[in-house]
């Protein structure tokens, strides 16, 4: 049963601004939630949690409600079995879909959301149509692990492509700072080709923590530059061209296992290209010191759709 | 020292036998000394073998499009008396979780449609590829009966009836998918195939064309671990199906231990009944059909291949320096069994003792600042594979590529065994390695702790193995366990953790006679390839330790096994990797 907590005008949301969000741990969680309510104004605020890690979010979700009540902003938080993803698909569907109606302007804080939970409320938001945003806030400084324990991947419910038996596995992954992630992808599809977006840029000493993956440890692997936090049409464009070749003659299946903002980039690419699935490696294992402040000067947004 | 060879690719290529290229593959497929002549019986098989144990290749090889380039390039008949389709399970449209969201008994519904569009896109790829052995009446019956049965329209304009099956069941699939995918609840209400619906009479009519009215049709279904539990269920029921004048089905799985064969309704398939099994894992049950007949004609045929007339001995010498050694310590093995009261007459117990001491003489009297021992010869290569073909090849390959990254304008004649052993030791660090630092960031479903315990354990049993080379009294060079003890609650500990090793293929489960009171009992074998960065003897002696289930629990925790100095291990009922 999902549990449910409203403040305030919470209870009718509908064709209102919607602040939209997953809850997280991280000081800039609060930090960019702060942010978005001066800079969105939101008529409310709906927050997605874990069941699982609601003890370590319970601290910023109270300060969340507290800062909304005080603005007078509505508040309604709902808790998921992100561990399930039938359970907790089913859960985001009853809190969007009770939350967000076609024309609602929502503002969605992928922050501190896990992507595969992004993708869930993008499909519903896409399907309900409400006019969508997305924003992302780096930290400012982050510690050496985020998750660990990776469990199998699965392929995303409602976003899981079209695919043949009979064609052969292409994997696009827009990759992170190890490789272990993309042996974990191709030791369960065993793609016949991988195409691997390397992250560009020196931020966070990316070009010495890339390292593993420029010793080229895949056999059939294209490797090409990519900037995984940049979100536009140029960027999107060069996606495209990526992975049109392959559309044909390949099932192709889509992982975002570097910055977030390229889980948002993906879901546009399943969007003009309905055949690619996407992905998603659960972990269970989380570091709670995983980041630090937010770094403001370095926000990822845009409106979607 | 070299043949001149235009031709420089290197002969132990392991990839997954779909990705080899289908000529090398058919070049490569030893016939002898395994289970292929099962895969063309005409009764459910059931093929269990861990990842690299060749049982792909084995399908795929018994695969109608490869008896055909056998037919052209060995002059084997074509047809023969049975062909096989392979269909794999691994594919994405397998993994698809859309089902999960629908209540259970269309969870199992869409779960078959999905199957059955799978064989039958198997059925029409694999016959397309052997398109041009069907007469034309053949052709134009089968595009009748497979627009009939797809209830496709004839209008795509397509005269072959294989692409127009594949067409259809891809026109059926995107539109099925789309459905499914569309808006935010799941709910369908398309036609479903099923095996009954559309497989059945596909094969039927296959059955009705002139080229393969008297042939067999096998359904060989690789990886099917990795269907989701509906479809493994209708499979297992599929099995029941008595009736194998038309079809029967080779199922690969990985892991047959874990594997549930319950049906849909209920009930299970039962070995000898509704299938027979095969085990790749346990490929060397005899002299006749052993693993290493097996081993030693898999690398001389591809050796032949790149023109290298040599044997497998020949070709990875063992290294003069260890052979002169190894005199030293027989000699001396044979002298302590006369110190011992041995009569030097018997000539047989003297053997016997030379067998079992000599080597261990070797391993444990060398000075501990020396280099670690040279590990070299095929028989050794052939030991560190633990029976498994692809850990065969894997260190086969890497010796090879030195080799052309030396001179890549020559063919190697032969691996000196410096070479050898340098690959060898190298791959056994790497192995410690991944135990020591990816455990649980590339083993799904392994967390820091049970990373940490298998560490542990490996660690543990590795020292204890060691140890036991250097002080045990009968039986030093025992390098496999069984688990004295194994009940509750050490069973829950430790059972999780060991099929995460085997998982990784850092261990192997055989089955074995028990050392007392008859019957059977499991027992483990740790991947060999661990053993050279410890310096042991990966050729193990004949026997088993048995471990108590406390003890082994107690080295996750980084406790060190006891060794006691003369246990008697199961001597003589477990035989060596040879001669099992």
């Amino acid at each position: 049963m999902m549990r449910v907590m409203l403040v305030g005008r919470a209870d009718y949301l509908m064709n209102k601004k919607i602040l939209l969000t997953v809850a997280g741990w991280e000081e800039r969680f609060e930090l960019g939630m702060a942010e978005n309510l001066t800079a969105f104004r939101p008529d409310n605020v709906l927050v997605l949690y874990s069941k699982a890690y609601a003890h370590w979010t319970q601290e910023n979700r109270t300060k969340l409600r507290l800062l909304a009540e005080n603005e007078g902003i509505g508040y309604i938080e709902t808790e998921h079995d992100f561990d399930d993803p039938v359970s907790c698909y089913l859960s985001v569907l009853e809190s969007i879909g009770g939350s967000v109606r076609s024309g609602s302007e929502v503002l969605f804080d992928t922050t501190t959301s896990t992507r595969e939970l992004i993708w869930y409320v993008l499909h519903f938001l896409k399907e309900i149509g409400s006019k969508t945003e997305f924003i992302y806030y780096r930290a400012k400084a982050y510690g050496d692990w985020l998750s660990r324990d990776a469990q199998a991947p699965r392929l995303v419910l409602k976003c899981s492509g079209i695919m043949y038996p009979d064609l052969p596995t292409c994997i696009l992954a827009l990759s992170g700072f190890d490789d272990e992630r993309l042996w974990q992808l191709h030791r369960r599809y065993e793609p016949k080709i991988m195409l691997v977006g390397r992250q560009v840029g020196s931020q966070l000493d990316n070009q010495e923590r890339n390292v593993p993956q420029q010793s080229g440890n895949f056999e059939n692997v294209k490797y090409f530059d990519f900037d995984c936090f940049d979100v536009s049409e140029q960027s999107f464009n060069k996606l495209v061209n990526e992975i049109s070749p392959f559309l044909d003659d390949y099932n192709v299946i889509a992982a975002s296992l570097g910055p977030k903002p390229s889980a948002i980039s993906l879901f546009q690419l399943t969007r003009k290209f309905r055949q690619i699935g996407l992905v998603y490696i659960p972990a269970k294992e989380y570091c709670r010191d995983y980041s630090s402040g937010i770094a403001l000067e370095h926000v990822s947004s845009a409106k979607l759709f | 020292m070299t043949l001149s060879n235009q031709w420089l690719h290197n002969p132990f290529e392991y990839d997954a036998a779909p990705n080899l290229d289908p000529k090398l593959l058919v070049d490569w497929f030893i016939e002898e000394h395994n289970y292929s002549r099962f895969i063309q019986s005409t009764r459910n098989v059931i093929v269990n073998g861990q990842r690299g144990s060749g049982k792909s290749m084995a399908l795929i090889y018994n695969s109608v499009p490869y008896q055909k380039i056998r037919s052209e390039l060995k002059g084997d008949p074509f047809p023969s008396t049975h062909a096989g389709i392979y269909v794999p399970c691994n594919t994405a449209l397998t993994h698809k979780d859309e089902y999960r969201l629908l209540p259970d008994i269309e969870q199992a519904i869409l779960s078959e449609h999905y199957f059955s569009y799978g064989i039958a896109s198997s059925i029409a790829k694999d016959l397309h590829k052997i398109e041009s052995s069907f007469s034309e009446q053949d052709l134009a019956f089968l595009l009748d009966e497979f627009s009939y049965l797809t209830g496709s329209d004839l209008s795509m304009k397509v005269s072959s009836p294989f692409i127009f099956l594949q067409r259809a069941i891809r026109e059926h699939l995107k539109k099925d998918q789309e459905a499914i995918s569309a808006g935010v609840e799941v709910k369908f209400d398309f036609e479903t195939g099923t095996f009954y619906t559309l497989i059945l009479p596909v094969l039927n009519a296959i059955k009705e064309t002139q080229l393969l009215k008297n042939v067999h049709l096998s359904l060989l279904i690789d990886d099917a671990h990795d269907l989701n539990m509906h479809q493994r269920r209708i499979l297992n029921s599929w099995l029941g199906y008595r009736d194998h004048s038309i079809f029967s089905f080779k199922v690969a799985i990985a892991g047959v231990r874990n594997y549930d064969f319950r049906t849909s309704s209920g009930g299970t398939v039962l070995e000898g009944h509704d299938y027979i099994a095969i085990d790749f894992d346990q490929p060397f049950q005899n002299e006749e059909s052993n693993f290493g007949k097996f081993a030693r004609e898999v690398v001389e045929k591809r050796l032949n291949n790149v023109g290298v007339d040599k044997t497998a001995d020949e070709f990875f010498p063992v290294s003069q320096k260890f052979l002169q050694e190894m005199e030293g310590y027989e000699l001396k093995a044979e002298r302590e069994c006369i110190e011992k009261g041995g009569d030097p007459a018997d000539k047989k117990a003297i053997a016997d003792y030379r067998y079992k001491y000599a080597r261990a003489l070797y391993f444990k009297e060398r000075n501990p600042k020396a280099n670690r021992p040279q590990y070299s010869g095929f028989g050794t290569i052939a030991h560190l594979s633990t029976g498994v073909i692809r850990n065969l090849l894997e260190p086969c390959y890497w010796m090879y590529e030195e080799m052309l990254s030396n001179n890549s304008k020559i063919t190697p004649i032969n691996i000196p065994p410096d070479i050898q052993s340098r690959i060898i030791l190298s791959r056994s660090d790497n192995m410690w390695t991944f135990i020591r630092n990816s455990l649980d960031k590339q083993l799904t479903g392994c967390g820091q702790s049970e990373a940490e315990k298998l560490r542990n354990l490996f660690t543990g049993l590795a020292e204890y193995f060691r140890e036991r080379l250097l002080k045990h009294e009968s039986e030093p060079r025992v390098i496999t366990f069984s688990i004295s003890g194994y009940d509750s609650p050490y069973r829950e500990e430790l059972e999780p953790l060991l099929l995460l090793a085997q998982k990784a293929q850092l261990i192997y489960v055989r089955s074995g006679p028990k050392k007392k009171g008859g019957g059977r009992e499991d027992y483990y074998v740790p991947n060999r390839m661990l053993w050279p960065a410890y310096a042991l003897d990966v050729d193990g002696q004949h026997g088993r330790a048995s471990l108590k289930a406390v003890d082994l629990v107690a080295a996750t925790r980084g406790v060190s096994i006891p060794v006691s100095f003369n246990d008697e291990s199961d001597v003589g009922r477990q035989s060596g990797l040879f001669d099992e």
